[in-house]
């Protein structure tokens, strides 16, 4: 209501209308807010606040740059448009080496060479807290989740002894001190060596990808698992709740090129078209999970991703020292912005962003480097949302 | 600044999938005694007010004894445009031939060209003094119009964001509250949302 005295400000506002309005302003500046006033600071704090905020943040794709030192970046795409893309550095570059070996929300798991050690980190608040392993000699990262009935943050441990003959799982509950073994049983394996092995191609799954958390339980597509599934069921899946294991399909392309990811809530999968196939690659989505059918959904074909003209006029323009290949020969891997824009990575070192249609929208570059980029396969949501546990760190 | 009433013989042939199209004007009456005539269709972008409709009480006009006729008027403005590229819409998704499984954008069966006209009305109706556009935001608000008060407290947003603890204060006369050590703290706290 306005004062009759005078204009209306910005404090003649209720509390929920500020919320309405703070909500909508990117991370760094809900930081700023904070100082402006007691009440600005009260109302951006509560855990209310930035869960809301969290979710009104877009889920971007990771993109791994190796430039003269490791550095991640995250692919921001402005909402909705194929407007202008935002890279900015996840970690800062330093003495340290470390690989990202998961991501949940607004979380990262990185991994310290150095220390070693392995750490979860909000690379918004550049918190950090240090996670603990099971005692067993080789330790990895398999899933990063959040379980959904209690809202914890969790992590899937893969624990192998040191002569790798025997293996063990273990969760462990972003907060506590311990990780709980978990017992492996899955369908249609008897013997413990077939086990092992499957569970070691899980192992090797993740490091290409991780698993994908749909409908309460992580899914990894395993490229090697033929022989011991009898050929039939290739994707292993691990219900959160139950804490047991099963099998699906995957549409089943038996090609190795290819990977399981989510796709705005839905499972889908790429894969090149023919085993040997570089140059396509067919994109498919579940359509009915209990029955297990999958859909075709398109195909992209590099024929008719301009990339080549474009890829010339850039290296003339710009008379880089290195010289931009130019022409698309073969497709790696691809990463799905959203409905209409693809991110693909292409001859081993470059990642190009085009839509649907095949139509080139830009070579993805952190300042001017194009080279060396690869699709880490981890989407982040920013969040201000502090790291459940009782020892938080800074840096 | 009244919505021009439709005439009756030429909105009765429109075919509407679901809910009929009134013609019938509703009047709105300001906190300073003003009346506006608007569309009922245009009215009922406000949740309050449609629900007055249909309660029955809005047959004698609808005092609004919190809105100014200068923000009333512009608020009507909001409706009238926007109710008709909805109309626009389900004018559109009344055949079936038009659907397309991707379309679950309200906006979608419009074309880029009204997209834009869209767009440019809206950015050019919220930019206003901040006391105007505050007053819009309490007037949206109480008269349940989503679509306006997202709108606005987005452009208020966008006014704060990249600016400094120091501006935002000044821009907006928030009077600094926290004892220097307190805000020394919050800083600290907050360091990563400051350097570059």
């Amino acid at each position: 209501m306005p004062d009759k005295k005078g204009a209306t400000m910005l404090e003649d506002l209720p509390g929920e209308i500020m919320d309405m309005i703070l909500i909508r302003l990117p991370s760094k500046d809900v930081g700023r807010c904070r100082v402006v006033n007691t009440s600005w600071r009260s109302a951006t704090s509560t855990p209310k606040f930035m869960l809301k905020h969290h979710r009104r943040q877009p889920l971007v794709p990771i993109v791994d740059a190796h430039g003269r030192a490791v550095s991640h970046v995250v692919f921001g795409d402005v909402g909705g448009g194929t407007s202008s893309q935002e890279l900015w550095p996840l970690v800062r570059e330093g003495n340290l080496s470390f690989t990202l070996k998961g991501s949940c929300d607004g979380f990262l798991i990185i991994y310290h060479h150095t220390q070693p050690s392995f750490f979860i980190r909000n690379p918004v608040t550049r918190k950090y807290v240090i996670l603990p392993q099971p005692q067993g000699q080789f330790n990895f990262v398999i899933g990063f989740y959040r379980h959904h009935p209690t809202g914890e943050y969790r992590v899937l441990w893969f624990s192998l002894s040191h002569d790798s003959s025997k293996s063990s799982v273990y969760v462990l509950t972003v907060g506590s001190d311990k990780p709980r073994r978990i017992i492996v049983k899955i369908p249609t394996v008897s013997s413990p060596s077939v086990e092992n092995r499957l569970m070691n191609e899980v192992h090797f799954s993740s490091g290409f990808s991780p698993p994908v958390h749909h409908r309460g339980s992580l899914h990894w597509w395993l490229s090697g698992s033929s022989d011991i599934t009898g050929g039939c069921a290739d994707t292993i899946v691990f219900d959160t709740e139950a804490e047991s294991f099963r099998w699906m399909r995957s549409p089943g392309q038996h090609c190795p090129n290819s990977m399981l990811f989510d796709m705005k809530g839905t499972l889908a999968f790429w894969a090149g078209s023919t085993p040997a196939s570089f140059s396509t690659m067919d994109v498919w989505v579940m359509q009915d999970y209990e029955a297990q059918i999958w859909a075709f959904k398109y195909r992209i074909e590099l024929s008719t991703v301009e990339a080549s003209r474009q890829l010339y006029l850039t290296s003339y323009k710009k008379k880089k020292r290195t010289p931009i290949d130019s022409m698309v020969q073969s497709f790696n891997d691809m990463a799905v912005l959203n409905e209409r824009e693809l991110l693909v990575r292409f001859n081993g070192k470059h990642v190009l962003h085009c839509d649907v249609d095949g139509k080139f929208l830009g070579l993805v570059k952190i300042g001017k480097n194009q080279h060396c980029m690869r699709l880490a396969h981890y989407r982040l949501q920013e969040s201000i949302l502090p790291i459940p546990s009782h020892e938080m760190h800074q840096g | 600044m009244a919505a021009t009433p439709a005439d009756a013989s030429s909105s009765s042939s429109e075919a509407v999938v679901g809910g009929e199209k009134s013609n019938k004007m509703i009047t709105l009456i300001s906190s300073d005694g003003e009346s506006f005539e608007a569309t009922e269709e245009a009215a009922k972008m406000s949740v309050t007010i449609k629900h007055m409709i249909e309660d029955g009480c809005a047959d004698d006009g609808i005092p609004l004894p919190n809105v100014p006729a200068k923000i009333l008027s512009m608020v009507i403005e909001y409706c009238n445009k926007h109710a008709a590229d909805a109309d626009d819409t389900n004018k559109h998704v009344a055949d079936p031939a038009d659907a397309d499984e991707d379309d679950d954008n309200n906006n979608n069966n419009a074309s880029a060209g009204e997209k834009e006209d869209l767009k440019s009305f809206d950015a050019s109706l919220v930019a206003v003094d901040q006391a105007t556009l505050f007053d819009i935001i309490l007037a949206a608000n109480f008269l349940s119009i989503k679509g306006l008060l997202d709108l606005a407290c987005q452009k208020v947003a966008d006014d704060i964001k990249d600016k400094s603890v120091e501006e935002v204060r000044e821009i907006f006369k928030i009077e600094n509250d926290f004892t220097k050590e307190e805000e020394e703290a919050v800083r600290k706290e907050n360091a990563w949302a400051f350097n570059e």
